[in-house]
């Protein structure tokens, strides 16, 4: 499934879309794939384990964590964690209609567009 | 061999920039959020939010551990350890975001000790979720034999091995006349050996059955898989159905 996470507080900023796996019998749930958006914790960091993609690397607030860097495919299962590996992306995303955009290519989702532009709380205070 | 030396200023320079990119701070009109050099599973820096308090500074994590573990269905894990890991901290838990109030003098070890606790909680839900009981594997391990072999999984889980003892066992499948034994092992020590023990006793049958370990990761077995391996086949829980269904020929 498609799962999107905005804070109401953070307009414009700190938005997640990815898959989600539900396992039907377990009820476990683990993502796939996942496109962070200008996140409030302003950057990712990669971990420096032996073996894996991009050792260490650095990323901006927007990084795409994507499943192939996330699948070990000869022992056919996910890295530990919480998708751990991602990388920056292509161009700058600068409106949630283009973050938008960008997740419906990357995640292979036609119809991304149903996904409605988070309710945010605009205050004095962000716009500063 | 010739080495280029660093120069003690390199050093420094290095040193200096790598700790600058350690903690981060960025302010939204009253509200200040810090990154720590602490990593989530997700590889994101632990982040706070500092605020003015009547009696000085807020600092809280806006409730992102606890979103970050509900988003995989893991809130309720937030709730059962969050006292366990404040017990002895000064901060407290309110609507699922963890907190603490500070003074000037004391705001840097406040964020150190909701940073740390944050962290905390975390990798003790994520280490939990790694640290699967043999109970909760061998579980899971029936529901899967169940979808891949339908009714030729029995209902039995025993099995008699060549010295008569009766060895409880995880699952028994029964396809086109052959029989095979799966058994769940974690990586401790004591299922290993139990295990082990298990297979070798019924391996030692006339007519042995096919024996397949399961197991949520080989490498934590390390050096223990050969333990396993001697007797058995040792697949990984995740593997795809037809590595199951050749495990049993």
């Amino acid at each position: 499934m498609l799962h999107g996470e905005a804070r109401s507080d953070m307009p414009n900023m700190n938005v997640g879309l990815e898959l989600v796996y539900k396992n039907p019998l377990t009820k476990k749930r683990f993502a796939l794939a996942r496109l962070d958006w200008k996140s409030w914790k302003n950057q990712h960091r990669n971990k420096r384990r032996k073996g894996w993609p991009l050792r260490g690397k650095l990323c901006g607030e927007t990084h795409y964590h994507a499943f192939e860097l996330n699948y070990v495919a000869d022992k056919e299962k996910m890295r530990p964690g919480d998708l751990p590996v991602a990388d920056d992306i292509d161009g700058e995303l600068q409106t949630f209609e283009s973050l938008r955009a960008m997740a419906g290519f990357l995640l292979g989702i036609n119809n991304i567009e149903l996904v409605k532009r988070p309710p945010w709380e605009y205050t004095e205070e962000m716009e500063l | 061999m010739a080495s280029n030396p660093i120069s003690l200023q390199t050093v420094a320079d290095a040193v200096n920039e790598a700790v600058e990119g350690l903690v981060s701070s960025r302010h939204f009109g009253h509200t200040s959020y810090v990154s720590l050099p602490m990593f989530g599973p997700d590889g994101s820096p632990v982040t706070l939010r500092v605020t003015s308090d009547m009696t000085g500074f807020r600092v809280d994590d806006a409730g992102s551990t606890y979103r970050e573990l509900d988003r995989l269905g893991l809130g309720r894990s937030f709730s059962a350890n969050a006292r366990k890991v404040m017990e002895h901290e000064d901060i407290s838990v309110v609507d699922h975001i963890i907190v603490a109030f500070a003074d000037q003098g004391d705001l840097g070890r406040a964020i150190s000790d909701v940073g740390l606790a944050c962290w905390s909680l975390m990798e003790k839900v994520y280490r939990k979720l790694g640290d699967t009981s043999e109970t909760d594997l061998a579980e899971d391990l029936r529901e899967r034999l169940e979808l891949i072999f339908g009714p030729s999984l029995e209902h039995k889980q025993e099995i008699q091995g060549a010295s008569s003892t009766e060895w409880a066992v995880s699952a028994i499948v029964k396809v086109d006349g052959r029989m095979a034994v799966f058994q769940a092992v974690t990586d401790h020590a004591n299922s290993i050996y139990r295990a082990s023990a298990s297979f070798h006793d019924i391996a030692s049958l006339q007519k042995p059955p096919a024996l397949v370990a399961v197991v949520k990761d080989k490498e934590e077995l390390g050096a223990k898989l050969g333990i396993l391996s001697q007797v058995a086949r040792v697949i990984e829980q995740n593997q795809s159905d037809e590595i199951f269904r050749k495990a049993t020929m």
